[in-house]
């Protein structure tokens, strides 16, 4: 009861569209502002850029920058950081400071902090004598932070900065804020897993083969996002409610996941429903690698849409858990000819579990 | 698509998915609608500066809400410092925003209103537990995951949070 009011009331609680088109813009107007950003403060580079690119781009920017006051014997992150920003280097305590798990050795190389907000370089390379992971492709996985004595991070985001060919390091730099500020005489960093080899492709799907029929089963939600159908969502009794909050759906009754794969993606079933045209994914065990699609449709005048909302949920097969996604574009004609679909599929895999760990206080760096 | 074209689409997606999650929780847990418009706008203004990669769309939905929760920390610390406001005052204003916003007033909307400013009036911690439960239907384990909080901080809070509740409602939940 309590629940069903709760919603209620707050579905009439929404941003002023004025807002949402504010924001809107602002995205479009993103890229300049980036390229500003780029000029003046740091470097980002996408995961999605090919080592190459990387290796070039970092080579340019070591190469082009003049560094007269810096010896050889300079920290390597300073030489690093200076090739971005000079002013940028200025701020970041070295810290130099590495644990060697896996054959992998992550460093943290600078730091800084500011009350409750932190950034953090660290640098990814194979160990001695180890095998050839690290080649510039890598993603933080699952867990990172920073800890003090007083307190842990609680948000992060992070972003690939460059790697460098000749050291076989790759640089990522993570930015953190907690609830409180970090006591900097004591503060660990910590990375859980990454996972070493990224991969995006283009891919078309044929909407001739499209189902035109096809049968629902109930499934219990993992994930949504959109505002989903009414018709989709399964109402269910408060009691049933308090035992499972997640919500129950109807979802495409298509290929069962004993026909899928595990460590790729399969299409299970493509179908013009009720005026909706529902695509389903499954991106098999997620649990050591990464797996997500975004899906474009194009209609006879070019126009592109995205998916108007989509669920997630697991299926277990073998010891397994399976994640599918149900994507569904509202209102579109059931006419194979007058739409053409694709999807970018990406892939992060190769899961390596270090759990690296480094210690280190900030008043010893400066 | 250009890089920077399929960048610019992915975050309008973002925006257009998460804007009502992510307005409803800051109005969950400040004042009134003009502070949730503020924080709104500081969630995805971080969210276009920053591009983070994600691994996942729950991924995203918890860097969203860590983000929001995040803003509205920051913003009580200031609201603390400069706003003279009273919440009851606040409360009386969320009335009026809401009673605004629909176009009949029954009896059972009132209910709903004095619900929520009941939850309103809840320690902060308490409001984010009880509205991802009760409205995101999130349950302990992902709200602990989004909030990078134990299950178990969470189910306390949680049977706090409601047994509170069901004082000042007097109605079981």
């Amino acid at each position: 009861m309590f629940q069903e009011n709760y919603k209620k009331a707050y579905d009439s609680i929404v941003p002023d569209s004025a807002l949402v088109e504010k924001m809107l813009e602002v995205a479009g107007d993103a890229t300049v502002e980036e390229k500003n950003r780029r000029e003046g403060l740091f470097r980002v580079i996408k995961p999605m850029l090919t080592a190459a690119a990387v290796v070039a781009a970092f080579v340019t920017i070591m190469s082009l920058t003049v560094m007269p006051v810096l010896a050889a014997n300079v920290p390597a992150v300073y030489r690093f950081l200076n090739g971005i920003s000079p002013a940028l280097a200025d701020f970041f305590v070295p810290i130099e400071k590495s644990c060697t798990k896996k054959g992998i050795t992550m460093q943290v190389e600078a730091v800084y902090v500011e009350g409750n907000r932190a950034e953090v370089y660290i640098s990814f390379q194979d160990a001695e004598g180890a095998g050839n992971v690290i080649d510039g492709e890598i993603d933080l996985w699952t867990g990172y932070g920073l800890e003090s004595r007083t307190g842990c991070s609680t948000i992060g985001g992070h972003s690939f900065v460059g790697y460098d060919a000749e050291t076989g390091k790759a640089y990522w730099k993570v930015s953190l804020q907690g609830w409180d500020e970090f006591e900097t005489d004591k503060l660990t960093f910590y990375v859980y897993s990454i996972l070493s080899s990224i991969s995006e492709e283009k891919r078309e799907l044929d909407l001739k083969e499209a189902l035109t029929e096809a049968e629902f089963k109930n499934v219990t939600l993992s994930g949504r996002s959109g505002t989903q159908l009414a018709n989709d969502i399964i109402q269910r009794t408060d009691e049933e409610r308090r035992e499972d909050p997640r919500p129950v759906s109807a979802v495409m009754n298509v290929k069962p996941v004993s026909e899928c794969v595990a460590d790729g993606f399969t299409v299970t079933g493509i179908a013009f429903l009720d005026g909706n045209l529902r695509v389903q994914i499954c991106m098999g065990d997620q649990s050591r690698a990464v797996r997500h699609v975004r899906l474009f449709l194009t209609d006879k005048d070019g126009e592109e849409r995205i998916t108007d909302y989509s669920v997630m949920w697991k299926e277990s097969w073998g010891g397994v858990d399976y994640t599918f996604y149900e994507y569904v574009f509202v209102d579109v004609d059931a006419d194979a000819d007058a739409y053409a679909l694709y999807g970018l599929f990406n892939e992060e895999s190769g899961y390596v579990e270090g759990d690296w760990s480094v210690t280190f206080t900030l008043e010893s760096g400066e | 698509m250009t890089e920077a074209e399929e960048k610019k689409a992915r975050q309008k997606e973002t925006i257009l998915r998460y804007s009502e999650m992510v307005y409803r929780l800051a109005y969950s847990l400040v004042k009134d609608r003009y502070d949730a418009d503020d924080i709104y706008q500081e969630v995805f203004t971080s969210y276009i500066k920053k591009n983070p990669q994600f691994q996942s769309e729950e991924h995203e939905k918890a860097w969203l809400i860590r983000v929001t929760v995040n803003c509205c920390k920051n913003f009580w610390k200031s609201a603390w410092q400069n706003r003279t406001e009273g919440l009851m005052e606040a409360v009386q204003k969320n009335r009026e925003d809401m009673v605004a916003g629909t176009e009949e007033s029954t009896e059972k909307e009132a209910q709903n209103l004095a619900m929520i400013e009941q939850v309103k009036l809840l320690p902060e911690k308490y409001r984010i537990v009880i509205h991802l439960f009760y409205y995101e239907d999130m349950s302990v384990e992902e709200i602990g995951k989004a909030l990078k909080s134990k299950p178990s901080t969470i189910r306390t809070q949680l049977t706090r949070a409601r047994r509170l509740l069901e004082k000042r409602l007097k109605e079981e939940m």
